[in-house]
């Protein structure tokens, strides 16, 4: 009852937020960018919608932006400007004097970060789908390729990326919690992410917790050097280290607003 | 019975670096408790150590016969706060600051209109929190802290940004909650004048120790002792040796004869004898000690 009252006051807070538009605007994006791309070079768009593998072209070309690029950066900018809502409204101190437990509070906002993750994700596909639809109402000759990526595709492949960026969904949020300063979460975050990439030709490259989409991509194109099993236990235990050293920082805060 | 009761409260925030000692808040039930001192006191350090914003070091807290550390989530629920600065969500209008307080409290989204009468915000519609000015971001706050009908309200200064009328209506808001409710004010303020004309109770806070705590009465009784009559004559000097062969221990200021206000008798005697010496009486005029006055003779 306390998580539920929690989460549904923290779902409240994201609406008109900047974060929120950030999810849609994101999710649409590289969708629209591809739908451009078709609007505005008819032919090849009519020889792109003639090919057998059309389904999995598409969408191994809307994930390849956003697995690499656009889901890293999204969830940094994304989980810091969420959790630093209570900072720069000074109102940590208006909630942690409501009569939750701090449990509650801690788990109602990092289950906010994952729900708006997921609607990112639930969005993306939706737009996939609408930007391959809507060329064929306008341009002549283009006609819906039968059915869409295979189910199981569309599972893996989410699961995947949401696991993926997992890691940086937490340590964000760790980082967005101890500090009053939006720009050190920000820039710490991007900060690692390019470390992340320029350390992706490691060897033990399953180690850096913000080059995991890009891993998981890679691993899609059949690069060598890439295990998949490493990437999700690596993912995984750091997302869990990450959370539990969250929740422990947050509990023994000296001061609390 | 009290309803906030510390014993022995103190906070360092460095090891040798006390910001209170030794508080002994004692808080009536059904008061309106004005806690005065000036800025830097540790009014707003008593304050967020009494709702858990800081981590409890030395002594002891209780509200509502309670103790805070074990029973935080319960007490929480009874009451309303306001800390210093408004604590808004400033992309969020007025109602939806109230409805996501009143999801945290568990209670219905009903009251939000009542509550934006009472504190004048009724007509704010979608304008969001961040565009209000300071003194209506004042009143939203005011307007959190009373939402779910609190038996204890602690404000931190909740004047702070308003004009002299929105005082005057926050002032008679909070006697009216008082008296209709029974509610249970801690106040601060570092403006004796601001808050004297509400407290029934008062604490006096400075350099982290309490200069005075009890009833707005007895800091009263303080000021008529204070007070002291002022003697315009015609020969000051002289009429200094009369006023000390009447006991009473007068300086000259400004050419004027002062000393503390005795009995009614002491003063006919006293203008008896200058008459009676021909030293002519001008004018003879009472001093009333303020309660400023005596607030910053307890601070200093």
């Amino acid at each position: 009852m306390a998580y539920t009252a929690c989460l549904s006051a923290e779902w409240m807070k994201t609406r008109r937020s900047f974060s929120s538009w950030l999810v849609v605007i994101g999710s649409a994006f590289v969708p629209f960018i591809m739908l451009l791309a078709n609007l505005f070079r008819p032919d090849s768009a009519r020889s792109l919608y003639l090919k057998v593998n059309f389904w999995d072209l598409y969408w191994s070309n809307a994930w390849n932006p956003v697995a690499t690029f656009l889901c890293p950066l999204g969830v940094i900018l994304s989980t810091s400007l969420v959790t630093q809502l209570e900072f720069r409204n000074n109102t940590w101190k208006q909630l942690h004097t409501s009569p939750q437990s701090y449990t509650s509070i801690f788990t109602a906002k990092l289950s906010v970060l994952i729900i708006m993750f997921l609607q990112f994700l639930l969005l993306f596909n939706l737009f996939i789908y609408v930007s391959a639809l809507i060329p064929t109402f306008v341009i002549s000759g283009i006609k819906m390729p039968k059915g869409f990526v295979p189910a199981a595709t569309v599972w893996k492949d989410n699961w995947d990326y949401f696991s993926a960026c997992m890691p940086i969904l937490a340590f964000q949020f760790l980082i967005s919690l101890r500090f009053k300063n939006f720009l050190i979460p920000l820039a710490g975050g991007i900060g690692l992410w390019v470390a992340s990439l320029i350390g992706i030709s490691w060897k033990h490259n399953y180690l850096l917790p913000y080059g995991h989409s890009t891993l998981q991509f890679m691993s899609r194109k059949n690069i060598t050097g890439i295990d998949p099993t490493k990437i999700y236990s690596s993912a995984a235990i750091y997302t869990i280290v990450f959370i539990v050293l969250a929740y422990l920082l947050y509990l023994t805060q000296k001061e609390k607003g | 019975m009290n309803c906030i009761e510390t014993k022995n409260l103190s906070h360092y925030y460095s090891h040798d670096q006390a910001v209170i000692q030794q508080i002994d808040l004692a808080v009536p039930k059904g008061a309106i408790y004005g806690f005065l001192g000036p800025n830097g006191a540790g009014k707003t350090t008593t304050i967020r150590l009494l709702l858990g914003l800081l981590k409890l070091q030395k002594g002891t807290i209780s509200i509502f016969g309670e103790d805070v550390q074990s029973n935080r989530i319960k007490i929480l629920s009874r009451i309303g706060s306001l800390i210093e600065t408004p604590s808004l969500y400033g992309h969020l209008p007025a109602q939806e600051n109230l409805a996501i307080h009143a999801r945290l409290f568990g209670i219905k989204k009903d009251r939000i209109k009542e509550v934006l009468d009472l504190t004048g915000l009724a007509n704010t519609g979608k304008k969001t929190a961040g565009k209000f000015s300071l003194g209506m971001k004042q009143r939203l706050s005011l307007a959190i802290a009373l939402y779910h009908n609190p038996e204890l309200l602690i404000l931190d200064e909740p004047t702070n940004g308003l004009d002299p009328n929105g005082i005057i209506e926050i002032r008679e808001l909070l006697m009216k909650l008082n008296a209709e409710k029974k509610t249970t004010i801690l106040i601060s303020s570092h403006i004796l004048t601001e808050i004297e004309k509400m407290v029934s109770h008062v604490g006096i806070i400075h350099q982290g120790t309490l200069k005075f705590q009890g009833s707005l009465q007895e800091l009263q009784s303080k000021r008529h002792s204070g007070n002291t009559l002022s003697l315009i004559t015609s020969d000051s000097v002289a009429a200094k040796r009369i006023a000390e062969q009447c006991s009473l221990s007068a300086t000259i200021i400004d050419n004027k004869l002062q000393f503390t206000t005795p009995e009614h008798a002491t003063t006919a005697l006293l203008v008896k004898k200058l008459v009676d010496q021909n030293i002519d009486v001008y004018r003879i005029e009472e001093q009333h000690q303020n309660l400023e006055n005596i607030f910053m003779n307890l601070i200093n």
